[in-house]
C-alpha cells in the first residue's frame, strides 16, 4: 500500500516563514509611505508596532521551532506530534470552522462597509473575491491531486 | 466503529505512549482510538493491525448501519 501524505514539516515552516514574511512587508510599507510623506502619526504607529509584532512572533516560532528539536529524541516527538493524523484532522476542521466564519463576518462587513466608507467596502470586497477564488483554486487543485 | 486497540494493549502490556511511538502517534490520539471518539484513518489502522499481528478485521469492529 502507498500513501502519499502531505509535508507537515514543510507546511508549518512555511507558515513561519510566511508571517515573518508579512512583518516584513508590514515595516517596508511603513518606511517607504513615511519617506514619501503619506503616513501619519497613527498608521505609522500600528504599521510598526503589527510589523515588529510578527516578525518577533516568526522568529520566537522558528527559535522555538529549533528548541523542541534540539535532540533526536525531542525531534522524533515533535515530528510524531506533527504528523500525527488527529492533530492533523483537529487542525482541518479548525480551518474550516474558522474559514465559514470568516466568510460570513466578510460578508457583514461589506454591508456595514458599504454605506460608511467606500474605500472599506471596496477592499472588503477585494477580499471576499480573494478568498472565493483561492476556494476555487484549491478545489480545483485538489480535484486533479487527490 | 468500535475497536480492540485497549483490550489488544493491555495483553501485551504497553502503555499508550509505547503503542503510539510504535505506530507513529501521539499518546492522545491512543486515548481518543480506544474511547470510540476518534476513527483510525486506513493508513493508521493498518500499522495498528500489523503492530498486534491481527487483520484490520480483528482490531476494528465494522458495524453496518
Amino acid at each position: 500500500m502507498r500513501c502519499k501524505r502531505f509535508g507537515t514539516r514543510k507546511t508549518l515552516a512555511h507558515a513561519q516563514w510566511g508571517v515573518l514574511f508579512l512583518g516584513v512587508v508590514m515595516l517596508g510599507t511603513c518606511l517607504v509611505l513615511s519617506w514619501m510623506g503619506r503616513m501619519d502619526g497613527p498608521t505609522m504607529g500600528f504599521y510598526l508596532g503589527a510589523g515588529s509584532g510578527m516578525l518577533l512572533y516568526g522568529l520566537v516560532m522558528r527559535l522555538m521551532g529549533r528548541w523542541r528539536r534540539r535532540t533526536p529524541e525531542r525531534a522524533e516527538e515533535a515530528d510524531r506530534a506533527l504528523n500525527d493524523e488527529r492533530n492533523q484532522e483537529i487542525g482541518r476542521r479548525a480551518v474550516m470552522g474558522a474559514g465559514a466564519v470568516q466568510i460570513f463576518a466578510l460578508a457583514a462587513a461589506v454591508l456595514v462597509a458599504w454605506p460608511l466608507n467606500k474605500a472599506v467596502f471596496w477592499t472588503v470586497f477585494a477580499l471576499l473575491w480573494v478568498y472565493t477564488l483561492a476556494y476555487l483554486g484549491s478545489y480545483v487543485y485538489f480535484w486533479r491531486k487527490l | 466503529m468500535q475497536n480492540r486497540i485497549a483490550q489488544l494493549r493491555r495483553e501485551r502490556n504497553i502503555t499508550q505512549e509505547e503503542l503510539g511511538r510504535a505506530v507513529g502517534v501521539t499518546r492522545q490520539t491512543i486515548i481518543s482510538l480506544e474511547g470510540g471518539r476518534y476513527n483510525a484513518s486506513l493508513l493508521l489502522a493498518h500499522k495498528l493491525a500489523r503492530y498486534f499481528g491481527r487483520s484490520i478485521e480483528e482490531v476494528f469492529l465494522f458495524e453496518e448501519e
